[in-house]
């Protein structure tokens, strides 16, 4: 019922920024609202399943920029893509199992253990590129099948987002890593008490959501290639407003931080909402801020929103 | 809470003097300071000094905005932005034809504003105050680069007001913003110490359910610690613009945010909520104003900054709840 509420707004917001720009409403803008939703959404969905278990990842917009570079540093050191992918996703892994370490053993909150994990990426990440970006060399097939190639007109990466989204909600929904998360989140003690392992399925989303933001980013930065330029390893791919865009679909699509509730498909929704919010924008030649300061008031709105639905879910 | 955490003790001893967190961060700031100027000996000259405080002084400001509102449980992460707006915001005052001092006070009343709204949101509609205070920082940047245009702007120099809120340097070290932090850090510790607020703080922080029952007004407390923050955010942010003499509207930010958070935990003060010490926080801003000037000084890049503090902040934040224990409230962490 949510999710139909934010699609209303969404469709809403449709015709409202055709009647100001017609050509929102074409084919060739459709192409880049589904790019923006593809290279958004998969990290959506994983930062719902770090807020279903009442934790939160600032850090994934570096992560975004960090695994694609990595990548590329590997190609060039002469080991080929074949062992510069799995190192690259190693790393995100990395991150994600320190990010939960931090925030799981050392119990530091993880709005801080991420924040300051974000802080030391986007450091390092200028630090390892010199601060420029790179041509992301081809190397078939690596390169078609992580985001370079398209399949009967369609992208590969959206092919990629669509399973990963079907994935994510299955497990979400009956497999028992979902279940455990949801319960983690909702009743902390109790969930202890009848033997969910908190920990583990803490830590577990954390990685899994550093993953998804580096595999993503490695899809995004060989997006070039699908239409005939090629990729880039750029170190400020992402940044702070992926962290945010991701935060906010989550968010917008009726996941409360407070934990034990959350959708995937909200996450779609919300990212579909932001995509429309951005394109729009631009298309009726507003500033870039203005984007920023009306996704941060719909996040406040919209939580708010959330948390009233509860209260009155309660009665 | 006493100026110094109130630990009762018989016997002066070293072990007493160390329980207050105050002690052993001015003491490993001590060495620091100690360390940097041995090692590089531009870092001991009045110039370095003057630097160190200034910076740490606007920072501290901010600091002990954000260890009031952690004392009560909760945090802000928009006074990065905040610090950037009031400026901009005294500055269309003064642009329209408000004397200097009103478009000053204004600009801190709105800020006040801003705070009311954190607070609101978070404490009475129940918003966490990571969301709300997260989709603030976005809202506040994007209206101060609405209202700043995009670009910065030179603020007028006015005297006395320049020297008196900025630009002034006492005894030839001691610079204004120093000064302001100090004197809003005894001021501030006090009202913690000894007014019904402080302690209404304290017992929100750590059992608000409990606190709730014996009639404490959780949600107002939190409120006021939420405007308190915004506006001490702004007065430094106008503080820096006097001093410089321009306004910049990305000034601050996450940076700034982090690093006061960083100071108050630093500092002593727990991320938990319950405890902690306004002194502390000054004095973790002077630390991390010296590591920041000496790291310059010794070459390092802005770079080597960012990543070190990255990982300060985190180490920082699990010593101090290490040291100061996992409070359990109820149901909220493990």
């Amino acid at each position: 019922m949510r999710e139909g509420a934010v699609v209303l707004v969404t469709a809403v917001m449709i015709a409202g920024f055709t009647s100001l720009n017609g050509s929102f409403f074409t084919l060739a803008n459709s192409k880049v609202l589904a790019d923006f939703v593809a290279g958004n959404v998969a990290v959506a969905a994983a930062q719902v399943m770090l807020m279903v278990v009442g934790e939160i990842d600032l850090s994934v917009g570096q992560v975004y920029a960090l695994s694609p570079y990595i990548m590329y540093l590997v190609y060039q050191d002469g080991l080929g893509f074949k062992v510069g992918i799995p190192v690259a996703i190693l790393a995100a892994a990395l991150v994600g199992l320190i990010n939960g370490i931090v925030t799981v053993r050392l119990h530091v909150p993880s709005l801080i253990a991420t924040l300051g994990m974000g802080f030391f990426l986007s450091g390092f990440n200028i630090y390892i590129s010199n601060g420029w970006y790179q041509i992301m060399p081809e190397k078939q097939p690596y390169t078609a099948v992580f985001g370079g190639g398209v399949i009967a007109g369609i992208d590969v990466t959206y092919l990629w987002t669509a399973a990963a989204l079907i994935v994510l909600a299955i497990v979400l929904a009956r497999m028992r890593h979902g279940i455990w998360s949801i319960a983690t989140g909702s009743n902390l003690f109790g969930s202890r008490e009848v033997g969910v392992n908190i920990r583990r399925t803490k830590i577990m989303n954390f990685i899994l959501a550093s993953v998804i933001a580096g595999v993503w980013g490695i899809f995004i930065a060989n997006r070039g290639f699908t239409f005939g330029a090629s990729g880039v390893a750029d170190p400020a791919q992402g940044g702070d407003t992926l962290t945010l865009e991701s935060i906010a679909a989550a968010v917008i699509g009726g996941t409360s931080l407070l934990g034990g509730s959350g959708t995937i498909i909200g996450a779609f929704a919300g990212s579909l909402l932001i995509a429309v919010l951005q394109d729009g924008l631009i298309l009726v030649g507003a500033g870039a801020y203005i984007y920023q300061t009306l996704l941060g008031a719909a996040i406040i709105f919209s939580m708010a929103l959330n948390i009233q639905a509860r209260k009155w879910a309660r009665r | 809470m006493r100026l110094m955490r109130s630990v009762k003790h018989r016997n002066f001893s070293f072990r007493n003097l160390f329980s207050h967190p105050e002690v052993t961060i001015a003491l490993v700031t001590g060495i620091c300071a100690v360390a940097f100027a041995s090692f590089f000996p531009n870092f001991a000259t009045g110039n370095s000094a003057q630097v160190i405080f200034t910076i740490a002084g606007t920072d501290a400001m901010v600091g002990v905005g954000e260890t009031m509102l952690l004392i009560s449980g909760e945090l802000d992460l928009s006074v990065g932005t905040v610090f950037a707006l009031a400026p901009f915001l005294m500055n269309t005052f003064y642009v329209v034809g408000v004397p200097i001092v009103i478009a000053f006070l204004m600009a801190l009343l709105l800020m006040g504003v801003i705070g009311f709204a954190n607070g609101y949101i978070t404490a009475k509609i129940g918003v966490p105050a990571l969301i709300t205070t997260l989709g603030m920082f976005f809202l506040i940047r994007g209206l101060t680069l609405i209202v700043s245009n995009f670009h910065l702007i030179t603020l007028p120099n006015i005297e006395p007001f320049r020297s008196v809120v900025g630009s002034g340097v006492i005894f030839e070290t001691l610079p204004i913003p120093m000064v302001w932090a100090v004197g809003i850090t005894i001021v501030v510790a006090l009202m913690l110490q000894r007014t019904r607020h402080g302690l209404w703080t304290v017992a929100t922080g750590s059992n608000p359910t409990g606190a709730g029952e014996v009639g404490v007004n959780t949600v107002r407390t939190k409120i006021y610690n939420f405007m308190l923050a915004a506006i001490l955010a702004g007065l430094a942010g106008i503080i820096q613009a006097m001093r410089i003499g321009s306004a910049e509207p990305l000034q601050g930010g996450f940076d700034l945010t982090l690093g006061s958070i960083a100071a108050a935990a630093v500092g002593g003060t727990s991320l938990l909520g319950g405890s902690g010490t306004i002194i502390g926080t000054l004095i973790g801003s002077l630390l991390f104003g010296i590591f920041r000037d000496g790291l310059i000084i010794g070459g390092a890049s802005e770079i080597v900054y960012e990543m070190a503090l990255g990982i300060a902040v985190v180490l920082s934040v699990g010593l101090n709840v290490l040291l100061i224990g996992r409070r359990g409230r109820s149901g909220r962490q493990t």
